[in-house]
């Protein structure tokens, strides 16, 4: 039980969890000035409001992979 | 009786809510470690539930929603940011959770002043902490009063009633603590889904058919904005304005200057 909260080992691979980390990080700091239009429509929502929407909701999806990587069961 | 219909649903809310806290708290007992920090055993599910809560608060309602109708697309960002933040905290906050659990450590303040081993750090984090939570609570007190004056239809002291509001958020947070407003987020969350469903869905097809005629409208708007001649005219018609103001003091100011000139010469007229 103690061991939960020490140190994990597995801090080998967190390079690799980082870089799929960045990847919706920059999607979300740098992307938007390049998404920045209002054509094409997606369901209706101009283009930017359905790229931030697309990429907050992939979010957990990367970071569920990134803690996947640093932790393997 | 519309004032009082809604008074009675924002009462019904803050009991629901405040009561699902305490009745979630009833059985443990109270001690620093428990109060700030739920005893550290939250659980990944609670801790989520409690961080979802605390995310939503009036700004997500009325300052987000008022600034996104001023300002448009800038607004997005709130869309953004607290994802960015959760990316970066997924690094960040495990290490400072082992360090805090390790020290037994209870604030953030405990925190700087055991990990760069300077009690003066940890004052100067306390004092920064206090000082920016002044104008954070500022902006929610606001928020509940002109919830409760819109609720009220005007009929109620929206001061007096925000005060009484805080009085009960302090209370219970004394009663709760961390794991009561954990538990208070159970029903926040709810609620709070429930309220952007309502939002983004049944208003817009109310008023424009489907949430797309909202979106549809906006261009309309933002073209007029846009109108670089209408602005210029605008800008123009102020000049106008104000050259038309201007000369109206001016010609005051040279009437009543002629006027006192005039008297002056009856008067030097009348010693003559």
């Amino acid at each position: 039980m103690e061991d939960r909260y020490e140190k994990p080992e597995e801090d080998k691979n967190s390079l690799a969890s980082f870089c799929i980390a960045a990847i919706p990080f920059l999607a979300l700091t740098i992307g938007p000035p390049f998404a920045n239009r209002l054509e094409p429509r997606i369901f209706g929502l101009p283009f930017l409001l359905a790229y931030l929407v697309f990429w907050v909701l992939a979010t957990p999806l990367f970071m569920l992979v990134a803690s996947w990587i640093r932790r393997p069961r | 009786m519309k004032s009082i219909i809604a008074l009675a649903i924002i009462g019904c809310v803050i009991v629901g809510t405040a009561g699902l806290g305490i009745f979630g708290v009833r059985k443990v007992k109270m001690d620093p470690t428990q109060f700030i920090v739920g005893g550290r055993s939250l659980g990944a599910i609670f801790l989520w539930l409690l961080m979802a809560g605390e995310v939503y608060t009036s700004f997500t309602f009325l300052g987000a929603a008022g600034w996104a109708y001023s300002k448009g697309a800038p607004a997005f960002y709130i869309i953004c940011y607290l994802t960015v933040a959760c990316i970066l905290s997924f690094f960040y906050l495990p290490p400072i959770w082992r360090t805090a659990r390790r020290h037994s450590l209870l604030t953030s303040a405990d925190y700087f002043a055991v990990k760069y081993q300077s009690p003066l750090l940890g004052a100067l984090v306390t004092l920064v902490g206090v000082v920016f939570l002044v104008p954070y609570i500022t902006l929610q007190l606001t928020g509940i009063q002109i919830l409760l004056q819109i609720a009220g239809y005007g009929t109620i002291d929206s001061v007096l009633a925000a005060g009484l509001a805080f009085g009960l958020i302090v209370g219970f947070v004394l009663v709760s603590g961390l794991r009561g407003a954990a538990w208070a987020s159970l029903m926040k969350d709810a609620l709070v889904l429930g309220a952007v469903l309502f939002a983004g869905i049944v208003l817009p097809i109310q008023f424009f058919g489907s949430p797309k005629g909202v979106i549809d409208q906006v261009p309309k708007g933002a073209a007029q904005l846009d109108d670089f001649g209408r602005r210029n005219q605008q800008f123009r018609n102020r000049l106008v304005c104000f050259h038309r103001i201007s000369d109206r003091v001016r010609r005051l100011h040279v009437a009543a200057f002629h006027r006192s000139s005039l008297r002056g010469k009856e008067r030097r007229s009348g010693q003559a």
